[in-house]
């Protein structure tokens, strides 16, 4: 068994090769939010909730830290991994309640990696890779 | 005794502008320069009244000036935007001062300075240096989504079984090409950074930054071995800087193992604190092909220099201009020159001076 994971990016793109990235690995892609609003409300409609959160920052109408404390508020064992291009908000992300900060671009292994670590649960057996 | 200065003559012939009033905003005297730079004459000049020749904000300012100056006081460096008689701003800068007859205020006597010119061109540097960083952050953030999506692919190629052993090496050339885009663009957001809002120094192990940094640069070249030598350990030697320092190590560092042709590189680093200095001087050497004398200098283009050649960002790379801006913006220095004097070709030594972070003189450290 894999890790459920929630993306959420306002690149379409990412979206894309991110769930191609996982489901190589065996993971499987729960739900796509592209900004914060809708992943606060789409994190509720998963069911059972999602392993992983891979959250992006630079969103429209809400972006990831806002996005982060309002899904932890609900629930706060969420594992939401930061996955962003702007650097300057990694301190933020992690005092919002983030287990990690991922600079983009990250590397495949790294992803899995973090996923292993943040639902190892989930994570039963090891990813190709 | 008579003033052997005629103050008037000196009023009416100097540059800056010389504006009298009465307290109640009446204007009573303004010298040469106010009317050559505000177009009128001066039976104009003598009809005008504060709320005419001011904007609304600096006429309420003014009035205030005027309110605290009857009261004895003086005001230096008031800025005020007077209107001309054609309708421009001026943007001038003044000092003023009460006019006392027979022990009493009677009006407010200031000389203003025309700064519409630095101001302009201030504003407007604010504003492009605003406009830029906008841009720059708006594409560096999405020149970084880019190559997410392009690592990916090619990550995702690699992973497919049905790949050639031709074609896999097409496409880790890719990647590392990738990486190599990352990097750069990581360089130009801390030049960037570091010209704009630098972070402030602090205390940090010299010993600490070196030896990480060298763990690092090793792991980059996995053909390649690091022979670091020096007699540096840790905790042994401070310096103010911040987290930038280790930037300038991998440039140093990266250069040594990306030139020099052997399996094992050697770098020599050798620390001593400058007596009577606030300095630490850091040479680091190295035995590769050495930088020419042409060279020496350009190896170091800021980043204004480099925005005319575009063949020193592709060609050169920017990781000796970022480190010649941490350095200077820690008040070092930095320069390079020949491992052994006058020969180029036997490696180069690049001399830091660091500011040391503990007080007072001392020998080796």
């Amino acid at each position: 068994m894999m890790a459920r994971v929630f993306i959420v990016d306002d690149d379409r793109f990412i979206h894309k090769v991110l769930e191609r990235i996982l489901s190589f690995a065996g993971h499987t892609v729960v739900g796509h939010a592209y900004n914060g609003k809708e992943a606060v409300e789409q994190f509720l409609q998963i069911r059972p909730p999602p392993d992983i959160v891979l959250m992006d920052h630079r969103m429209p109408l809400m972006n990831g830290l806002d996005a982060t404390r309002e899904i932890l508020q609900m629930n706060p064992s969420a594992a939401i991994i930061f996955v962003s291009a702007d650097e300057t908000v990694s301190e933020e992300a992690t005092e919002a309640g983030a287990k990690c900060f991922l600079t983009k671009p990250i590397r495949s292994n790294t992803l899995f990696d973090v996923i292993r670590k943040y639902a190892p649960e989930a994570v039963t057996e090891a990813a190709p890779g | 005794m008579d003033s052997p200065i005629d103050f008037r003559a000196l009023v009416e012939s100097a540059s800056d502008l010389v504006l009298v009033v009465s307290l109640d905003g009446n204007v009573e005297y303004v010298n040469r320069a106010w009317l050559d730079a505000m177009g009128y004459t001066p039976d104009e000049a003598m009809a005008l009244t504060v709320d005419e020749i001011m904007t609304p904000d600096s006429s309420e300012a003014y009035w205030e000036a005027i309110q605290a100056i009857r009261g004895g006081a003086t005001m230096m460096s008031l800025d005020v935007r007077m209107l001309t008689k054609s309708g421009e701003v001026l943007i001038l800068e003044g000092n003023l001062f009460p006019r006392v007859e027979e022990g009493q205020v009677v009006g407010v006597q200031g000389i203003y300075h025309d700064i519409s010119a630095r101001r302009l061109a201030e504003e407007e540097a604010r504003r492009s240096h605003a406009r830029t960083e906008f841009l720059l952050d708006l594409m560096t953030h999405d020149l970084m989504n880019i190559n997410q999506e392009v690592l990916s692919t090619f990550e995702l190629l690699l992973r497919h079984g049905g790949l050639t052993d031709d074609m896999r090496v097409i496409v880790r050339e890719g990647v590392a090409e990738v990486d190599r885009a990352t990097k750069l663009i990581g360089k130009m957001k801390k030049l960037i950074h570091i010209e704009t809002s630098p972070p402030v120094p602090k205390v940090l192990d010299l010993g600490d930054v070196l030896f990480s940094v060298a763990a690092e640069i090793e792991s980059e070249f996995p053909d390649k071995t690091l022979d670091l030598r020096t007699e540096l350990q840790r905790g042994q030697v401070t310096v103010l800087a911040d987290e930038y320092l280790s930037d300038v190590f991998r440039g140093l560092l990266h250069n040594s193992m990306k030139y020099d042709p052997s399996d094992t590189v050697r770098v020599d680093v050798n620390v001593r604190r400058m007596p009577r200095t606030p300095f630490v001087r850091v040479e680091v050497s190295d035995y590769g092909p050495g930088i020419a004398d042409e060279r020496k200098e350009s190896v170091f283009a800021r980043l204004s220099d480099i925005t005319d050649r575009k063949e020193s960002v592709l060609g050169l790379g920017i990781g000796l201009a970022l480190v010649r801006t941490i350095v200077e913006h820690y008040g070092g220095q930095i320069h390079v020159e020949d491992r052994v004097p006058g020969d180029h070709t036997k490696g180069a030594r690049f001399v830091l001076l660091l500011r040391t972070a503990t007080t007072g003189a001392g020998g080796t450290q």
